[in-house]
């Protein structure tokens, strides 16, 4: 891409002649500088950036080694680097792996690939595989330092995944690549639908050996890496399913509380939403309703969900499964069952990115579903279809009003008023920590700014209780996590507005009741 | 959450303390961390707390691993594996099951373990429900000095001052 030519100046030599003897002339001795000035040409470098693709085995448990093959690295930045560590020319991989660029010919140069996709224009997009045993440092590979000649050259650069047919025997480099061509894939579908987004930055953190788990919190992708217990980089679902949740914090909104979760759990309908979503986009994305995470010794151990086929074990509104079966029948083109319905994913990314943002509630499949349908009400009966298919009453509004299963479980969001007083029950009958019931939900208006006082204190005879609140205005925005037994108290400034207050016990007294005042 | 957020910090700062020990430790240091209120991928819905002594090199380690699951029903299985310079003195049975009901929420692991060299070791742990998925964790011990043993890995600076970790690539050139 970049023309560079280069002048050199070379001083070929000092000659300093003498003469002397015979005869003692008068000759003295003379320095002549000679100078030549050559100008170097360029050649066309190209070449193709690929890494070696673990695939799951068919049945979605497992890595299968057997199969490894080569796929292409797709806009990933490429630079020529000298023999001095100076830039000479910089590109990006085409969406085979294919770059070119002109650099100087007889040079000593070689190829960097690092993993980074980055677009600055628009549509555009950071992302970058951070080392995070080293300081945070972009994974690259390269090739060797090598004279450039004077004809047009190719080099070809493969990371290879180390295996040897038993372990991983050398370095693990197609990793950083492996990820990136999962995030490139879940990019294309968002793309599809609004062709100049602006992506904001996202960092994956990445190392062979990495025990720190999988999860995404506060723009950063954080991944598994460790050998024979769990690795993530070739799960191309479970990377998929992470940037799902970077989407839905940077581009949408999430209140979930994060926490473990299982595909059969009744959990708080916050992180059934945002799991369940997690696994459809990864479905959607990589259009293939077989969700795989691999683990174990040789990664041949693992565990598999298909999201088209599978029987939901426990279904309903708390159930991520059943979110993940709704959302991922309301996309696909396969007519199954309940569901008639082909809507793609635009109808869902319009949701997702204007009225799940602002939406007074939680977000949860109530929110989520009373969107859609309001937005696409010609295909609202054949989305309440596919809703009722996972024994979930038609959903009529934000607050999920009108179940019929586990009713008595539905965070019915108690009015708080200025002076007043709600009384709130967690329970825990499904598990602690996320689980459904136990975070009790309340909604209060503010209708002159000023200081008030939120005050959650423990109304009847139980055990030893920790009450906990957050308050949110569209996010979190203050908590009031004290260790004081049995009371939490808060004084804080609130502007005009609809507030939301999640209450707890984190001591999950079973029994305990609170009474929740403002003033 | 609370708790769990001063119990990660506390790892931290005793991962630091620890990382910046001389090999000999007088007394164990105990270190303590949770997965509760972490985000996680899908899997078995499994969390663990556990604690681990920071011991000088030959000394003994008690590692206490607590295991809780919001599934009330069915069998946890748990298989356990600790590092091959890890020496395990406990002997206990590697592949557990432990049956799950409403009543027993905490499923106790122990097992004492040590090093003839410092570093910093696993003990990992493979957990897996029917019907729910599996979990991977791995439990810190902290040897001596307690310092990873360094992976062949290159860092360098790009000339703009940018850190990298470079692999090689594998090469092929053609005219």
């Amino acid at each position: 891409m970049m023309q560079v030519k280069f002048m050199m100046i070379i001083l070929l030599s000092f000659f300093f002649t003498g003469c002397g003897g015979g005869g003692g002339d008068s000759s003295v001795p003379v320095t002549t500088p000679t100078t030549t000035t050559t100008t170097i040409g360029t050649i066309t470098l190209s070449g193709k950036v690929t890494y070696d693709l673990v695939p799951v085995n068919s049945n979605g448990i497992g890595l299968d080694y057997t199969n490894i093959r080569s796929e292409a690295v797709k806009a990933v930045q490429v630079d020529a680097v000298g023999e001095s560590n100076q830039i000479l020319a910089s590109t990006v991989t085409d969406n085979s792996g294919n770059y070119a660029f002109s650099v100087p010919n007889n040079t000593i140069l070689k190829i960097r690939v690092s993993a980074r996709m980055r677009q600055t224009t628009t549509p555009g997009w950071d992302v970058e595989v951070l080392d995070a045993s080293n300081g945070n440092a972009l994974h690259v590979m390269e090739g060797s330092l090598l004279l450039t000649g004077t004809s047009n050259e190719t080099r070809d650069l493969h990371a290879p995944s180390g295996w040897d047919g038993n372990a991983y025997s050398s370095k693990r480099v197609a990793g950083p690549f492996a990820m990136l061509d999962t995030i490139y894939t879940s990019m294309q579908i968002v793309l599809a639908t609004e062709p100049n987004i602006l992506f904001p930055a996202l960092d994956v953190f990445w190392y062979a050996g990495n025990i720190d788990g999988t999860y995404y919190t506060n723009g950063g992708l954080y991944i598994y890496g460790d050998e024979n217990s769990d690795t993530d980089e070739y799960d191309k679902h479970v990377i998929a399913h992470e940037w799902a949740h970077y989407y839905e914090d940077k581009l949408s909104r999430s209140d979930s509380i994060g926490g473990q979760h299982a595909i059969s759990d009744r959990l708080d309908i916050r992180v059934a939403f945002s799991e369940g979503f997690g696994n459809a986009f990864s479905g959607m994305a990589l259009n293939n309703p077989l969700y795989s995470d691999t683990l174990g010794v040789n990664q041949a151990n693992g565990f598999s969900f298909n999201m088209e086929n599978d029987t939901t074990t426990n279904p309903g509104w708390y159930n991520e499964s059943s979110v993940h079966k709704i959302l991922y029948d309301l996309f696909d083109s396969t007519n199954d069952g309940a569901d008639i319905l082909s809507l793609g994913f635009a109808p869902l990314h319009n949701v997702f990115t204007k009225s799940q943002k602002t939406t007074p509630a939680f977000v949860s499949i109530f929110t989520f579903i009373t969107a859609l349908k309001s937005e696409n009400a010609g295909g609202a009966v054949d989305i309440d279809a596919i809703v009722s298919s996972e024994s979930i009453a038609s959903i009529t509004d934000i607050y999920g009003t009108g179940r019929t299963n586990l009713a008595s479980e539905l965070p019915n969001y108690s009015n708080l008023t200025i002076g007043g007083t709600a009384n709130v029950c967690p329970s825990y009958t499904y598990g602690t920590g996320n689980k459904l019931g136990n975070h009790q939900f309340l909604k209060f208006s503010i209708g002159t700014a000023g200081t008030y006082t939120i005050t959650v204190v423990k109304s009847n005879l139980s055990g030893t209780t920790d009450p906990d609140f957050l308050i949110y205005k569209d996010t979190s925005i203050v908590s009031g996590f004290s260790t004081l037994s049995d009371s939490e108290t808060k004084i804080l400034t609130l502007s005009i507005g609809d507030y939301l207050l999640d209450v707890s016990d984190y001591n999950n007294v079973v029994g305990a009741c609170f009474d929740v005042t403002l003033n | 959450m609370k708790i769990a957020y001063s119990i990660v910090l506390s790892v931290v700062l005793l991962g630091t303390s620890a990382m910046a020990l001389s090999v000999k430790v007088k007394d164990p240091l105990v270190v303590k961390g949770t997965t509760v209120g972490k985000y996680a991928k899908p899997g078995a819905p499994v969390d663990i707390r556990y604690t681990s002594e920071h011991v000088d090199v030959g000394d003994v380690s008690n590692v206490d691993i607590v295991f809780t699951s919001s599934a009330t029903q069915g069998t946890m299985k748990v298989n356990i594996k600790v590092d091959k310079n890890l020496n395990e003195h406990t002997g206990i049975n590697k592949h557990l099951t432990f049956d799950l009901d409403t009543a027993r929420k905490d499923h106790p692991v122990h097992l004492e373990v040590s090093a003839d060299d410092d570093g910093l070791y696993y003990v990992r742990v493979m957990v897996s429900i029917k019907g729910k998925g599996m979990r991977a964790f791995a439990v810190p011990v902290y040897v001596g000095n307690g310092k990873v043993t360094k992976q062949n890995v290159t860092i360098e600076k790009t000339k703009r001052g940018e850190n990298i970790s470079v692999s090689k690539a594998k090469e092929t050139v053609s005219h």
